[in-house]
């Protein structure tokens, strides 16, 4: 590898950003008193004891947001071929076709905005 | 209005043979209706009060030498007709039968009694100390000396004691 | 103050001091965090509306650097107990004083907060009479409830301890005409 000034700016420009980062750490470290008391480490700052366990139930009514989440990332999956080779397709047989599919992707939207998905107070019932 | 509820709280206290009806005197109390009941009916008064479309105002203790009294404000939302019911708090330690499963609202009202006055009420689903403490020894608003009598807090006048007397109460 | 019913756990912290030991840097520093304090709300009563009034318009906080009222003691150093202590709330209050990091200072708003204020009597069965009774308190305001302006003062004097000079002008006798 060749060597050149802005491989050089580069990395010094990421040792900067570390260090804009760890500076006020080690700063603190060094130039400021520490504090040590019975209660500090405690996970949370309401001033009572907390108590019962940490594992809450998690409402079972947000699967709907992992599906859909699911359904559209495996359409970008599919769409990203799409377009690497859209620039070089001749004609609009690609045009239509895409639009096509990204038809049966809004059914879908559709089918979840009238499920009432997409207005939070409603409770989704299948 | 408040003549309706004083009948259905009469008739209702009659089952159970006890119940002095005071002169409310709104101009000076607020109250449209004035009753004090004995700690068996307190339940059913108060599920006829919540069917009748009352809400728990109050609740509030006196420590009296006749014993703790605790006293119960309702009213409505539409117009004042505030109904005043007194009962006393008997055994040792003091207590009554808890509201808290007809007015929810009752819930903390209670908890402060109990911290003031050491009412127990039977039925509290969560009876500790609301403003003090959980610590503390001696309920601080019970009173070791200077006690009253409840004839001295409400006027003789005020005291009605045949219910059948009053205003054309059906009997 | 009268405890005859309970005990006061006061705060257990230790501060260390910090490693490196400069005095000018320290100086530097210590200007520096005074200029912006970060108070943490801790309106109890009615102290808490001065402390309102104080960070608004009117009474501007901001102009002295103090505007970023954290409700986390864990981003605060400034603590304003702007307010009556009761005994229920005390072990709260010493939670929170101990899960501030260093440096720390402590502002006693009010003379509930002082004194226990009017609360404080014979007997007295549910009020902390003074907080000092449980954290270390740094500035004193006195006043029931004390002007916003007292508030103020209360912050340089605050500069005034950890700096050890004023920085702001003193304000002006006013000229009754």
């Amino acid at each position: 590898m060749v060597f050149e000034w802005v491989h050089l700016a580069i990395v010094l420009f990421l040792a900067a950003g570390a260090l804009l980062g760890a500076l006020p750490l080690v700063a603190s470290r060094f130039l400021a008193p520490r504090s040590s008391a019975k209660d500090l480490g405690l996970p949370y700052e309401c001033g009572i004891r907390p108590h019962g366990p940490a594992r809450v139930r998690f409402g079972i009514n947000y699967y709907v947001y992992a599906l859909l989440f699911l359904a559209f990332d495996v359409d970008v999956l599919y769409l990203f071929p799409v377009a690497v080779y859209y620039p070089h397709s001749p004609g609009w047989t690609v045009f239509w076709e895409f639009i096509v599919f990204l038809g049966i992707l809004a059914l879908a939207v559709l089918y979840f905005l009238k499920k009432g998905v997409f207005t939070w107070p409603r409770k989704i019932t299948f | 209005m408040s003549h309706a509820t004083e009948r259905l709280l009469i008739d209702l206290c009659r089952q159970s043979g006890k119940c002095i009806v005071h002169n409310p005197c709104y101009p000076i109390t607020g109250s449209c209706v004035d009753i004090s009941i004995d700690a068996p009916t307190l339940l059913d008064a108060a599920r006829l009060l919540s069917d009748l479309g009352y809400f728990l105002e109050d609740v509030t203790a006196v420590d009296v030498s006749e014993g703790i009294w605790l006293i119960y404000h309702f009213d409505r939302w539409e117009a004042s007709q505030r109904v005043t019911l007194r009962v006393f708090a008997s055994g040792e330690p003091p207590s009554a039968p808890s509201l808290s499963a007809i007015f929810q609202g009752a819930d903390w009202h209670e908890r402060e009694c109990f911290d003031f006055f050491g009412v127990r009420f039977d039925g509290h689903p969560n009876l500790k100390p609301l403003l003090l403490p959980d610590d503390i020894e001696a309920p601080p608003l019970l009173k070791t000396s200077g006690k009253r009598s409840v004839l001295g807090l409400i006027p003789i006048e005020r005291w009605v004691e045949d219910s059948t007397k009053i205003r054309g109460a059906a009997s | 103050m009268a405890e005859k019913n309970h005990v006061l756990n006061p705060a257990e912290t230790t501060i260390d001091p910090p490693i490196v030991r400069i005095k000018p840097v320290q100086d530097i520093l210590d200007l520096c965090r005074s200029m912006s304090f970060w108070p943490m709300t801790f309106g109890l009563a009615c102290c808490a509306i001065e402390m309102m009034a104080v960070g608004m318009a009117r009474f501007d906080l901001a102009r002295f650097g103090a505007e970023a009222f954290r409700p986390s003691p864990r981003q605060a150093d400034l603590m304003i107990v702007a307010g009556t202590v009761s005994r229920k709330m005390a072990p709260a209050v010493v939670r929170l004083y101990e899960q501030m990091p260093a440096p720390k200072w402590v502002m006693a708003l009010g003379n509930c907060a002082i004194s226990g204020g009017p609360f404080s009597f014979e007997g007295q069965y549910g009020i902390v009479e003074g907080v000092d009774a449980i954290i270390p308190v740094d500035v004193y305001v006195p006043g029931c409830p004390p002007r916003p302006e007292g508030l103020l003062e209360g912050l340089f004097a605050l500069q005034q301890k950890i700096t050890g000079r004023r920085w702001w002008p003193l304000p002006e006798k006013a000229v009754l005409s």
